[in-house]
């Protein structure tokens, strides 16, 4: 893992890229992470995240064509880099590790 | 029916801080599917915020120069009007005319040259830290206000009692209090907002050096 890490809606951020693939710009990113959380998500918190992953070379990034529903204004797209996935690996082993065994978070209710 | 397009002072908001452009259209792409004004203006403040903070995050010296300059700038303005601005303003309709608003309104007011002459200071120190910090004027000009505010903040909670006595009581204290923290803010804004406009000759920000 990187000295940094991942900070909890980076990793959100991170595995929304993932899960909608090709076509990953701001709008699908958002309301993944909103249909699987269920609280409503800021967009400029998303790239906001989004800066800081392609500061760190986990997401790559390039520009698509304007069109006029966005007001002329081009979508910019992520993929995640082979380093994007190593991390996501890391947190997802360090986090599983952490939570196996926990008897007080088992069963789903509070 | 509501209109398609986002609302233009939100949107106008967004190009003055130099938003990212592709968010800027994912916003029009989104309210364009019904999402409300309210809506919008949530995403526009947080996303406006967001990009201050990331501004001065990877720009640290260069937010220190703001809240520098801007202190000094207030300073200056702060010394040379009460130095010579203020002598020539007493004794005038405006000084009289504070007289009548106390008596209309029941408690102390702030004299109306201080308040003039402080808020056409703010215009002059907004536009001086925002013309000296393109292309990242507008964060930089908020990092210069939170210090501002911090400032007032601190100020307001420590004279409060005295406040209370000198504006005679909490709805003198309220009242004087909207100066300072919405009246200053704004106009502080609207000298960044000018500062920071686009050269319209070169279609470009000035580049200035980054620290």
């Amino acid at each position: 893992m990187s000295r940094e890490g991942l900070g909890n809606f980076e990793l959100m951020v991170l595995l929304a890229v993932v899960r909608v693939g090709e076509d990953a710009y701001g709008v699908p990113i958002a309301r993944t992470i909103q249909e699987k959380s269920g609280r409503e998500v800021f967009l400029g918190s998303v790239y906001a995240a989004l800066t800081r992953l392609e500061s760190k070379g986990l997401v790559a990034s390039n520009i698509g064509d304007p069109t006029a529903e966005r007001g002329g204004k081009a979508k910019k797209y992520f993929r995640i880099t082979a380093k994007g996935l190593r991390e996501a690996r890391e947190a997802q082993r360090t986090l599983v590790s952490l939570w196996r065994g926990l008897t007080e978070l088992q069963g789903g209710a509070a | 029916m509501r209109s398609s397009l986002p609302p233009k002072v939100a949107n106008w908001l967004l190009e003055r801080f130099d938003v990212d452009e592709a968010l800027i259209g994912d916003l029009a792409e989104e309210y364009g599917r019904d999402h409300s004004r309210a809506w919008f203006w949530r995403q526009t403040v947080v996303a406006v915020i967001k990009k201050g903070a990331a501004d001065v995050r990877s720009h640290r010296l260069l937010a220190v120069r703001a809240v520098v300059i801007g202190w000094m700038v207030a300073s200056i303005i702060g010394w040379t009007t009460k130095q010579f601005v203020m002598p020539l303003l007493q004794g005038s309709w405006s000084w009289r005319s504070e007289v009548w608003l106390n008596a209309q309104l029941g408690f102390p007011v702030i004299p109306l040259p201080f308040l003039m002459t402080t808020a056409i200071g703010a215009v002059v120190t907004g536009w001086v830290v925002a013309r000296s910090h393109r292309p990242q004027a507008m964060s930089m000009l908020l990092i210069y206000m939170a210090s501002l505010l911090l400032f007032q903040v601190g100020g307001f909670v420590n004279s409060f009692e005295r406040g209370l006595r000198s504006f005679g009581g909490v709805y003198g204290l309220a009242f004087n209090s909207v100066f300072p923290f919405i009246v200053v803010p704004a106009c502080l804004m609207l000298g960044g907002l000018l500062g920071a406009q686009r050269d319209r000759h070169r279609g470009t920000r000035n580049l200035s050096a980054s620290a």
